[in-house]
Order: structure tokens, then C-alpha cells, then sequence
């Protein structure tokens, strides 16, 4: 059987979380979450996902420290990154890219096709 | 410079240099306060008749860059201008006033020379601006919530829609797929206009920068298709693309380039006759590209034509057929295709045809 790649959302918006679970199942892959800007790097050591989804404003923290964060972690710090948030602005794409994402996407102008075409080729 | 001017002035120039906005400071050698107006007092909290002059003018405004570094008097405009002579314009800073809060300000310094062209010292002259970067954080705090709480919900729904359209969760029938069309429909509009409220409260403070790089028009395109099919189909027109090449490479920026072109081919949609074929043409031509898009539909009027770029302006005739609308979608267009090096112009008869043109030189 073959083994289903791993990818961990880190969102605070439920339905979000919701929506890229099934759309992102429907695509094959297993699907693992969490709301929290604190949990994400114990759970993506703990899960070693094959890839992360990041939004950047969370509840308890921002995503930008996360990424920064991931890529401080010798286990984690290969691991790609997708920014999928609704910050537009370029400063805050730069930022993001700069502090280790893969790639960016403003996402109410983003189809999910092209998402998931970039999963696929960063995974 | 004991005997200077700059230190002994006389009570009309005094009163001059009092009526001054901005402070102005004139300073020795060592850069010790000779003189200064009225403004720097009030700019820096003091009293009118506490005397600054004698004091070091690094320990008295212990200026910061923009990002909290303290400026040392090897790094000091004011330096530049005593030590090597150089004017250093509106260089932004943060300086500490009296109680201990701070200001911003933009500084320019002015070496002060003698006759025989040696230099004795040097002018300040420090404008306040904290008004301007406090409405600038707070734009940028609007700018954050509005993006975020506006737009996740649009995105969500619009992801949703298209889930259902795909029919991936099971098949919809034609009722069920128009009102779907519609609801997509409504909620790009919404989304375009979030869009636009957001770049528009961006444009006229150069908070834009173009990240200019080689990128391929032709992907550019492919892309905002994509995005646009679903809008396409719920407006019942199509949209095909003649090209005399694969890959059109410009210099330009990719995020731009993608506003630009979504921009332009969402109103071929937004204004074609029902049943249209939007027409894409991209060609080359010597050191450019031109990008076109051509549409039938209910055309710019001619006398309206004048208007079509300006900040808010939206033609009778395009409220009548679409009545949502903010009009700054061309405006918006336009700086960017201007930012981007490009220009961009049109051809219209009303109820005819319309084509806009893009051209960027090529990379």
C-alpha cells in the first residue's frame, strides 16, 4: 500500500482547517492540524510531515515566528513551507519567504488547483 | 566660530527663524549647539526658556534609526557634514524628547562653510513627522485586519463553491449550478473590490515597490485564466489567446503583472455582451510585448473616455450593466503598469469593441 504523504496545517480559522482537510484528502494526502502558533513546531517534530501549510496571523502568535522557528530546528528545517495567508501586503510576503517559506499565496486570490500544484512539486 | 553669524544674529532674523515649522540648529565644529529656533524647544518638550545652546547635540536628541539602532557620531548626519563636508537630506530618525517619549523625524544637514571654504559647522533642520508614521502603523494595522477578516471568509467560500462545482462531492444539477455561478459571481466581485480598497490605501504613500525580475507574461496569463474560469463561466463568455510565441519574457513584477492582467481581463468580462469571445493577443514587438485584450461589448463612451484611469470614475453605461463596482480597478492598473515601466492605452466604440493594450519592454 502505498504510504500517503503527511501534511501539517497550522490555522486557527476552523472552517479553514475543515475545508483544506477534505480538499487536500480528496487530493491523496493525509492531513494533520493545529490552530496553535505554539503546538506547530512540537507537532511537526513529533508527525515529521512531509510538508507544512502556514497561515500567519494565529490566535497565540504569529506565523512568521513559526517559520523562523522551523527552520532553527536541525530535524525540521528541510521541510517545505507554504505560506497560505490573506496578509497581501509585500513586506509581509518578503517576510516570509525571507524567514524560510517555499512559497507564498494570497489566498482569496489563489485557486486551490494552484496550491495543490505546488504541494506536489515542493513534496 | 565664536564670532559667527550663525551664533550672533540679528532680533529680525531671530523672529525669522522662529516662524519656522521645523527646527533648525546651527552647529560648531564639535557639534555643539550655537543657535536654534523656537521649534526645537517645542519639538523636544522643552520650556521656551531652557537653554539648549552649549549642549552636545548627539546627547541631547540621543537619535535612533528606524529600527532602534542609536546613531553614534561615527554614523551621525550631522558628522558627515562637520567631518567630510556632505549634505545629508531627510534622513529618518527617532529622537527622545524631554519625557522620555519619542518622535519621529526627518533630519537634513548642511555643512557650513567659511569664506576660504573651510568647514566651521553645520545646520540642522529636523521636521516632526510622528502624525505621518503614526497614520502610517495604523494604515498597516487596517491594512492587516482588513486583509485577514475580510478576506478569509471570502476565501473559504470561494474555495467551497469550487469544490462543489467540480463536482467532486457528488454531481449538482443545472438549477443548482446557476446559483452557484452566482454566488461565485458575487463573492469575486467582493473579493476584487477588498482588493482594490487595500492597494488603493497603498498606492499614494509609495508603500508599493516593484520587486523588478525576469518573468515569463505568457505563465502570467495562464495563471490569472485559471483563476478567472469559473467568473468566465458564470458570465457566459469565453476567453482564447493568440500568441506567436511559448515564452514572453519581461522585467517586471510577478504579483503586479498578475493584478494588472486580472484586472484588465475581469472587465472584458465584467462589460462583454453575453456569449462573447474575449481575445487575448500577446506579441512581440522589437524590445517589447504587448499584452491585448479585446472584448464586444458595451464599450467606453467617447466622451468618458478622458476619465477611465482616474481614482473613482466609472462610466454610466458600466453602472447600468454591473452596479457594483468602486472604480478603481483601472486606476489601480494603471500605477501599477506605470511602477512596472509599462504603459498602457485602449481603443473603445461603445457597443462595439474595446482592446486595452499593455506594453513592457522585454527582459
Amino acid at each position: 500500500m502505498k504510504i500517503k504523504k503527511k501534511i501539517l496545517i497550522v490555522e486557527d480559522d476552523s472552517f479553514t482547517i475543515k475545508l483544506y482537510t477534505r480538499l487536500l484528502s480528496d487530493e491523496g494526502f493525509e492531513v494533520i492540524s493545529t490552530p496553535a502558533a505554539n503546538e506547530a513546531c512540537g507537532l511537526a517534530k513529533r508527525e515529521k510531515p512531509n510538508l507544512i501549510i502556514m497561515d500567519l496571523m494565529l490566535t497565540d502568535g504569529n506565523g512568521f515566528e513559526v517559520i523562523k522557528q522551523i527552520r532553527k530546528e536541525t530535524s525540521l528545517k528541510k521541510i517545505p513551507i507554504i505560506t497560505l495567508s490573506n496578509l497581501g501586503q509585500e513586506t509581509d510576503i518578503d517576510e516570509a519567504l525571507k524567514k524560510g517559506s517555499n512559497k507564498y499565496f494570497v489566498k482569496s486570490n489563489t485557486r486551490f488547483e494552484e496550491v495543490v500544484k505546488a504541494v506536489k512539486e515542493l513534496i | 566660530m565664536k564670532n559667527s553669524v550663525f551664533q550672533e544674529i540679528t532680533e529680525e532674523v531671530k523672529h525669522f527663524i522662529d516662524s519656522i515649522g521645523d527646527a533648525v540648529i546651527v552647529l560648531d565644529k564639535n557639534g555643539n549647539i550655537l543657535n536654534y529656533n523656537k521649534a526645537l524647544s517645542n519639538i523636544l518638550g522643552y520650556k521656551s526658556n531652557t537653554k539648549l545652546t552649549g549642549k552636545q547635540a548627539l546627547s541631547l536628541l540621543c537619535p535612533t534609526d528606524g529600527n532602534g539602532t542609536p546613531i553614534t557620531k561615527k554614523n551621525a548626519a550631522l558628522f558627515k557634514s562637520i567631518d567630510k563636508g556632505k549634505k545629508v537630506i531627510n534622513a529618518t530618525r527617532q529622537f527622545i524628547k524631554k519625557d522620555g517619549s519619542f518622535i519621529w523625524a526627518t533630519i537634513t544637514t548642511t555643512p557650513l562653510k567659511d569664506h576660504k571654504n573651510r568647514v566651521e559647522g553645520a545646520i540642522i533642520i529636523i521636521r516632526d513627522i510622528t502624525k505621518e508614521k503614526q497614520q502610517e502603523e495604523y494604515r498597516t494595522d487596517f491594512s492587516h485586519i482588513a486583509s485577514h477578516s475580510l478576506r478569509t471568509p471570502l476565501g473559504n467560500v470561494m474555495w467551497a463553491i469550487e469544490y462543489l462545482l467540480g463536482g467532486k462531492p457528488g454531481s449538482i444539477n443545472k438549477k443548482q449550478k446557476n446559483y452557484l455561478d452566482d454566488c461565485y459571481k458575487t463573492l469575486k466581485n467582493m473579493n476584487r473590490l477588498v482588493n482594490d480598497l487595500l492597494n488603493i490605501s497603498n498606492i499614494p504613500y509609495k508603500k508599493i515597490k516593484p520587486n523588478l525580475q525576469k518573468i515569463n507574461l505568457e505563465e502570467i496569463y495562464s495563471k490569472v485564466y485559471n483563476d478567472l474560469q469559473y467568473y468566465a463561466k458564470a458570465h457566459n463568455v469565453t476567453i482564447e489567446i493568440n500568441k506567436d510565441q511559448e515564452k514572453y519574457f519581461i522585467k517586471a513584477d510577478e504579483n503586479h503583472s498578475r493584478t494588472i492582467l486580472q484586472n484588465i481581463i475581469e472587465n472584458a468580462i465584467r462589460y462583454s455582451f453575453s456569449k462573447d469571445n474575449i481575445k487575448i493577443n500577446l506579441k512581440k514587438d522589437g524590445q517589447y510585448i504587448i499584452f491585448s485584450c479585446t472584448n464586444k461589448g458595451i464599450g467606453i463612451p467617447e466622451e468618458k473616455k478622458k476619465f477611465i484611469f482616474a481614482k473613482f470614475f466609472r462610466a454610466g453605461n458600466a453602472v447600468n450593466k454591473e452596479g457594483d463596482g468602486t472604480g478603481l480597478g483601472l486606476y489601480i492598473t494603471k500605477e501599477l503598469v506605470t511602477l512596472n515601466k509599462g504603459k498602457i492605452w485602449f481603443e473603445s466604440v461603445e457597443n462595439k469593441n474595446t482592446t486595452f493594450f499593455i506594453k513592457f519592454k522585454t527582459y
